[in-house]
């Protein structure tokens, strides 16, 4: 039998329950880098309960996206899969009964995610040094721009702040001489890559909690997580010299760059290899002579791309055994046919925002669905949900902490609302009546 | 607060600590897939015990020549802490492998009788993750590809990411689309890798049973950081790639020069946004960019208008008084872009060990340490020479 035919076989009919199933997370992060932790932990399985002092709640979702384009019935489509799979509860926790509150969930937590400024939640009894007397057994995760301690960890960060004092920006774009720009990486890696290597960190620490007991503080630096991919520290302090900044090359691989192809499109080729360097020559004329010159051998391959279409550049590099891409636009990616057959790009029908496209699972696992079953809710969506699995309160004493104002609600504004049409007494989650799935 | 600091610090200290990843065993076959290699690597910082199938090529990969201890620099770093073992070592080594990380693409460990199907049946409770460019989920392409071999940089292209960095208003080639400047397409993919393995073994540990988890380097970037999904939905179209523009909120959250060097200003809600049109002296631009931003669409050369007096206005002042200023206001955060040199040489980092020195044969050498910080289980950044 073919290979993957059998390995179909290990994907086909999900059987188990997720990994992360019975692990209850507390998150009281804003933005990305604090809400990305909960959010692969929420597809892995734990149930997440995200914070928000009402009525305004993250602030990122008031941020104009795409010239206020960015909105899909009404949020951000961004935050809308940012905060998937998770429980929204408006609570304030600068009030007394708040603080009870929060204090109640945590002792239920296994796990706690924030992301505010170095000290802030200490203020409000809410640090970890505090809510570790409260429940011992407690993962408390703080991620920030440069970590707790250390003479930076006061800096503000945002992820280009933190892309600029990691350095990873003087590794990016053109050596000064040929084009006098510096640009910072796009999309702000320097928030999903961190928190996305910060979930292992909490996995171990789940694992180790299993043999000691014991929970423990895990400090996340955005910019740390980001040093530590720069292999250039180690070739300044080998040579004496600086790495230059990369262009369009990758510096490791024997030739490599973004070419233009005759039909106008742009494809990524990189011979890693000497191997990989010496089939690539094979066909293309003077590229064997140039090996060991960047510009020389881009420009033999680019002279070659320059006559050829994508689709013959991928298919000669494809015989070859030379990796080759094409660059592909945002269009290009929800579009991709191999992205919908793998199901990396996915059509669910949120029982609230209706269709919306998202992304898929961050890993595919064998026998367990990782779907997103649900998208963002508005500031306090929750709240009867939550109270009433959590700490077993019923609607009623729910409604006279909101009279109170310890719990809220959204505000209307665009960025945090209900889709259009929605109708309070007809929803049974709102109402704490059922769970969303 | 400096007492919240030097409780934290002594919490921290990594001296005499236990690691969490205790007894769990890995093995990786990764050829030339660094994606493969980085994930090993993250699980050998939580204190997984790491074998690695030593791999010729991958070991020359290098930039301008420079090896060290035998091998090139990126293998110099992803092979620390792990123990180099040969083909004839891996089926004694197999019984007692936790998680095996394949990296050879589709098939090839089939091919010598030690692929998933075959350690399936005789090692139920093994983690087998696999990294290739399309993925072993079969699909057309990874069928198509299943003989590729991998890369970062076809990995940023093919996710997407590559089409927004660079400036497409330059001659070419400077127009093209860039890379980040480090590999950041296998970086996602080894966190990706790590966080799947560990998953699966926290899975384990309740029912005793292993499991395939695959990952393809191709699209690991774009589901993990969703941009390419969430615009090519919403706007039905690419985004514009813009140096100094963010391409999602339309701000100046971006690099740009001031009088002496460049700087980071990082304007995200509207309040710094103000702020900043107030620290260059110029509070009449927030109303007018406000506007521009809302025209975007249809009218796309205003925004770049104001864009051209705004930058002309930054490189009239110096950094440290835009810093000064911006501190002053309380917002927006802005910072001077460090230069490689400055980096290493900041105490920060070393005292975190985020940047370790070591000395290898007398030769004192810089390189990544570990971002894991943790009170209980430090991360761990072995000694590579």
């Amino acid at each position: 039998m073919n290979y993957f035919d059998v390995i179909v076989t290990f994907f086909k009919n999900p059987i188990d329950s997720k990994p992360l199933e019975g692990v209850k997370v507390v998150e009281f992060a804003h933005y990305i880098l604090g809400p990305n932790i909960p959010r692969l932990l929420a597809q892995l399985g734990a149930e997440v309960v995200k914070v928000e002092p009402p009525p305004r709640g993250d602030r990122w979702k008031y941020a104009s996206m795409w010239g206020g384009r960015g909105f899909f019935k009404g949020m951000r489509i961004d935050y809308l899969y940012l905060n998937s799979n998770k429980y929204f509860l408006g609570l304030d926790f600068r009030s007394e009964k708040g603080r009870e509150l929060m204090l109640e969930l945590v002792k239920r937590a296994d796990i706690f995610v924030e992301n505010m400024e170095p000290g802030t939640l200490d203020r409000y009894g809410l640090g970890y040094l505090q809510l570790r007397e409260v429940n011992p057994r407690l993962i408390y995760v703080s991620a920030s721009g440069y970590g707790q301690f250390g003479p930076l960890h006061k800096l503000p960060s945002y992820d280009i702040i933190g892309q600029a004092e990691s350095g990873i920006m003087d590794t990016t774009g053109w050596e000064e001489g040929e084009v006098n720009e510096l640009y910072r990486l796009p999309d702000y890696p320097g928030d999903w890559l961190p928190s996305t290597m910060a979930v292992s960190a909490v996995i171990a620490a789940l694992i180790y909690r299993v043999k000691s007991g014991r929970g423990q503080y895990i400090d996340l630096s955005q910019a740390a997580s980001l040093q530590r991919f720069m292999y250039h520290f180690v070739y300044m302090s080998a040579t004496g010299r600086r790495m230059g900044r990369s262009g369009f090359f990758d510096p490791f691989a024997v030739v490599s760059g973004v070419f233009k192809t005759a039909d106008g499109k742009f494809v990524a080729v990189a011979a890693m290899t000497e191997r990989q360097a010496k089939a690539l020559a094979e066909v293309v004329p003077g590229l064997a002579e140039a090996v060991g010159d960047k510009w020389r051998s881009y420009k033999a391959l680019a002279e070659w791309v320059a006559k050829m279409t994508l689709g013959d550049v991928l298919d000669v590099c494809k015989k070859l055994g030379v990796p080759a891409q094409p660059v592909m636009n945002d269009f290009d990616v929800v579009s991709d046919p191999w992205r919908w057959e793998r199901g990396s790009v996915v059509k669910i029908v949120d029982r609230l925002y209706g269709e919306i496209v998202v992304p898929g699972p961050v890993v595919k696992m064998a026998g367990v669905d990782l779907d997103v079953k649900w998208v963002a809710r508005p500031v306090g969506y929750h709240n009867k949900l939550v109270l009433k699995k959590w700490l077993g309160y019923g609607a009623e004493e729910v409604d006279e902490l909101v009279k109170r104002g310890v719990l809220g609600y959204w505000d209307g504004q665009i960025g945090n609302t209900p889709p259009p049409g929605w109708r309070a007494e007809d929803d049974p989650v709102y109402l704490g009546e059922r769970d969303e799935v | 607060m400096m007492e919240r600091e030097a409780t934290l610090k002594e919490l921290f200290r990594p001296e005499g600590k236990p690691v969490a990843l205790e007894g769990v065993k890995v093995l990786e076959i990764c050829g030339v897939n660094f994606g493969c290699m980085i994930a090993g690597s993250l699980l050998q910082e939580l204190g997984a015990e790491v074998y690695t199938l030593f791999d010729e090529e991958a070991a020359k990969i290098t930039a301008e020549g420079v090896y060290i201890e035998g091998v090139g620099i990126p293998y110099f770093v992803e092979g620390r802490g792990k123990r180099r073992v040969t083909w004839g070592e891996v089926s004694s080594l197999l019984p007692t492998v936790d998680i095996l990380i394949d990296g050879l693409g589709p098939g090839k460990l089939a091919e010598r009788g030690v692929g998933y199907p075959q350690l399936a049946e005789k090692y139920p409770y093994l983690i087998y993750v696999a990294v290739s460019p399309f993925g072993h989920f079969p699909t057309q392409k990874s069928r198509e590809y299943a003989n590729m071999p991998d890369s970062d940089l076809t990995g940023q292209a093919y996710n997407g990411y590559m089409a927004m960095l660079g400036n497409p208003s330059l001659p070419e080639p400077y127009s093209y689309p860039l890379r980040a400047g480090i590999w950041l397409s296998w970086a996602f993919t080894g966190a990706a890798v790590a966080l799947g393995a560990l998953a699966a073994y926290w899975q384990r540990l309740k029912t005793g049973k292993g499991r395939f988890v695959d990952v393809a380097t191709n699209d690991v970037l774009s589901v993990v950081h969703p941009y390419q999904v969430g615009a090519g939905f919403i706007l039905g179209r690419g985004r514009r790639r813009s140096p100094t523009i963010d391409a999602n909120l339309h701000v100046t959250y971006t690099t740009a020069k001031a009088k002496d060097r460049f700087v980071a200003i990082a304007t995200v809600i509207w309040p710094e946004i103000e702020a900043f049109f107030e620290i260059i002296g110029r509070p009449d631009l927030a109303e007018k960019w406000r506007e521009a931003m809302t025209k975007v669409e249809e009218r796309p050369e205003e925004l770049h208008r104001l864009e051209k007096e705004v930058f002309n206005i930054v490189a009239q002042i110096p950094s440290d008084e835009l810093i000064r200023r911006s501190r002053e206001k309380g917002r927006p955060p802005i910072a001077v872009v460090k230069t490689l040199e400055e980096v290493a040489a900041q105490e920060h980092w070393h005292m975190r060990r985020a940047i370790m020195q070591v000395d290898c044969r007398g030769k004192r050498l810089l390189m990544p340490g570990t971002p894991y910080v943790l009170s209980e289980t430090p991360g761990r950044a072995n000694q590579p020479c």
